[in-house]
């Protein structure tokens, strides 16, 4: 009975999506609005168990199982597509809403998958929304980054495929559970699940395509695909220690980018990087303490990067720009907007009283507590770093800095009102822990405001913020110019057409040449050689002949003398019978030699 | 006219940074009051957080500005042409 009212969350987002595409206009939005609204309160009412299992091809998947710890991402993956939709309602075409929902019913299918094939399915959904939601914008740049996207996150998908199958062909189980790096099947399904993750060196996509989306598209693209990735990470690869480094790696190194880089919304898609490495590290470590930071980390990071993205959005919708060179003074004229982001700043440097210090808080502890000093360091000063960027860089370039370059409005009533409910939640989540941690995958309190923990964070950002007082003091910062970042992308952009151009030269080289020897030589030389054939092979032979043995070559007067008589047919006697002898000498010889 | 305003607004901000100032002082002299486990060797040190996110956020500006930016920046124009 329980089971046949527990519908996959998947099958509400896309049925909802389905629905978009009969509406336009306001019952557009509203049917937009409505299918995660109901699919939160389907997911809140739904118990934990296993539903929904198909037979497919002598295989037996389950779409939907709900634990705690699928049961709170599909919590916030929700509530991400629900502000999400909200923040698009200036936009009138359907597909928008359409490819939005299947992209957040993509994930929610990756999050409820119990086993590997119905997780494959979700995953390359994801892939193919995700491409559709780049490309929107309808820019040359948004096509071509669209088309990398798809292409690096098919190789990816491919990799996780051949993992699936080498695993299954191993006699692995194809439920989604925990996993061991002990065979080549599972080693491809980690490296599957680190490039949706954007590990590095397999990052790059993300801050490449991200921002050349629409200011919508990026906030929806901001949550699902690197999010169901640390989802799936923790369900299958909990405790595996290589996390902890590529973790650690993951939070650092993207803080130097972010630092020099002008496009803003380019900053967040390095910040976005940046914080997931805790989750990664957190996941490495594996305790329950880890694994409750790690997913606390993912509900408040989804929910402070989409009102960062949003802020950007909403500069962007009025500006037409996100560089950092081009903006600064807006804080007169949204000062709605500046509010929100000056919240999702504090979140995201993970000041008392907001989302992010909660969370960070419960992953540094985890880190004290498995005795890792230098990951703390790492994580440490990734945090001052991300104050710099996130938490002084972006509303200082924005809306103070510099003395207004343009007049504009206010952002839109609908966008006020997303950046407003989650800036809310930032804050409800910072001074209301218990909130997440009843719905946390491993039942635990944690005394987070403890005062010798808040006046250290407090020390920390303060004096960061002292630091950046005097970097400009100094005049070493601002430091952001209007320019491209090398990534690890020149190796697809530059390196691959540098590839294109040398398989280029060399295939169409040869080309060129075999039809100059071939179609043009040897036609001409062909033409001529049958032109006398038997005068030629005389010709030649006797050219052989001459310097074998040292003699002088033929001269012009006697070559024409053999094409002349090859030509008329009429040779000396002698030398027939010089042929015959030949002949004659040839058979004894194979005759004795047999 | 211009002038006096310019002055008010450089006057508020002096304000603005003699609080800051005196606020990172209290920030330091609070920790005297307060008592810690010690995880790390660095835990029992005073001042070490502050200390930590002063030379953090230069030293990355440091880095960022002459290393990196040296390195990777290239025009805007770089992968159109």
């Amino acid at each position: 009975m329980i089971a046949s009212i527990v519908l996959p969350p998947a099958l509400i987002l896309v049925a909802g999506a389905l629905l978009t595409t009969l509406f336009q206009g306001r019952a557009l939005r509203i049917a937009a609005l409505a299918a995660p609204l109901v699919g939160l309160l389907l997911l809140w009412a739904a118990p934990e168990g296993n539903f929904g299992q198909v037979s497919f091809l002598g295989l037996n998947l389950l779409t939907t199982r709900i634990d705690a710890l699928s049961r709170i991402f599909g919590y916030v993956f929700y509530l991400a597509c629900l502000l999400g939709v909200l923040f698009s309602f200036h936009h009138k075409e359907r597909s928008h809403y359409a490819v939005g929902l299947l992209y957040a019913g993509a994930a929610q299918g990756v999050t409820f998958a119990g086993d590997l094939i119905t997780l494959f399915v979700f995953w390359e959904t994801l892939t193919l929304a995700a491409t559709f939601l780049i490309a929107a914008r309808r820019t040359r740049r948004s096509r071509e980054a669209a088309v990398r996207y798809m292409l690096v996150h098919v190789a990816g998908g491919l990799c996780l495929l051949s993992g699936i199958l080498l695993h299954r062909s191993a006699g692995g189980d194809l439920a989604l559970g925990p996993l061991q790096l002990d065979a080549p099947g599972a080693v491809l399904i980690f490296l599957g699940f680190g490039l949706n993750c954007a590990w590095p060196l397999l990052h790059a996509w993300l801050v490449d395509a991200y921002p050349e989306s629409t200011v919508a598209g990026a906030v929806f693209l901001s949550v699902f695909t690197t999010k169901s990735a640390v989802y799936v990470l923790a369900r299958c690869f909990a405790g595996i220690e290589e996390l902890v480094w590529i973790g650690a790696l993951m939070a650092a190194f993207p803080v130097l980018y972010a630092l020099i880089e002008n496009d803003l919304r380019r900053v967040l898609c390095y910040s976005l990087i940046s914080q997931v490495g805790y989750m990664v590290v957190a996941i490495g470590i594996g305790s329950d303490m880890a694994i409750n930071g790690a997913v606390c980390h993912a509900f408040a990071h989804i929910l402070y990067k989409s009102l960062l993205f949003m802020v950007l959005g909403a500069v962007v919708f009025r500006t037409g720009t996100s560089n950092a060179s081009q903006l600064g003074g807006l804080y007169r004229s949204m000062p709605g907007t500046v509010i929100c982001c000056l919240v999702g700043s504090a979140s995201i440097s993970a000041f008392p009283l907001f989302s992010g210090f909660v969370t960070k808080s419960i992953i540094m502890d985890a880190v004290t507590h498995s005795h890792r000093p230098l990951v703390w360091l790492v994580l440490t000063a990734a945090s001052v770093g991300t104050f710099f960027y996130a938490g002084v860089k972006i509303p200082y370039r924005i809306f103070f800095g510099a003395e207004a370059k343009v007049q504009i409005r206010e952002a839109p009533p609908h966008m006020l009102l997303a950046m407003a409910a989650t800036a809310f939640l930032c804050v409800l989540l910072g001074l209301r822990p218990q909130l997440l941690f009843g719905i946390m995958p491993y039942p635990a309190v944690y005394e987070l405001y403890t005062p010798a923990h808040v006046l250290s964070k407090l020390q920390l950002l303060c004096f960061a913020g002292l630091g950046f007082w005097l970097l400009c003091r100094w005049r070493i910062y601002p430091f952001e110019k209007a320019a491209t970042n090398l990534d690890v992308d020149w190796f697809y952009r530059r390196g691959g057409l540098m590839l294109y151009r040398g398989v280029d030269r060399l295939f169409n080289g040869l080309n060129a040449h075999c039809e100059r020897f071939f179609i043009t030589r040897m036609t001409a030389l062909s033409a001529r050689f049958f032109e006398e054939p038997g005068g030629n092979v005389q010709i030649g032979c006797l050219r052989i002949l001459n310097r074998l043995m040292g003699f002088q070559d033929l001269s012009p007067g006697t070559k024409q003398r053999i094409r002349q008589r090859s030509r008329l047919g009429t040779y000396p006697v002698g030398v027939g019978v010089l042929l015959a002898v030949i002949f004659l000498a040839a058979t004894s010889l194979l005759y004795f030699i047999a | 006219m211009r002038q006096e305003k310019r002055s008010h607004l450089s006057g508020d901000r002096r304000l603005m940074l003699w609080g800051y100032g005196l606020w990172l002082i209290s920030l330091l002299l609070l920790e005297f009051r307060m008592h810690s486990h010690a995880f790390f060797p660095w835990d029992g040190w005073r001042g070490f957080s502050a200390a930590f996110g002063l030379v953090t956020v230069v030293s990355l500006a440091l880095i960022a500005r002459f290393l990196l930016r040296p390195l990777v920046m290239r025009d805007e124009e770089y992968y159109d042409r």
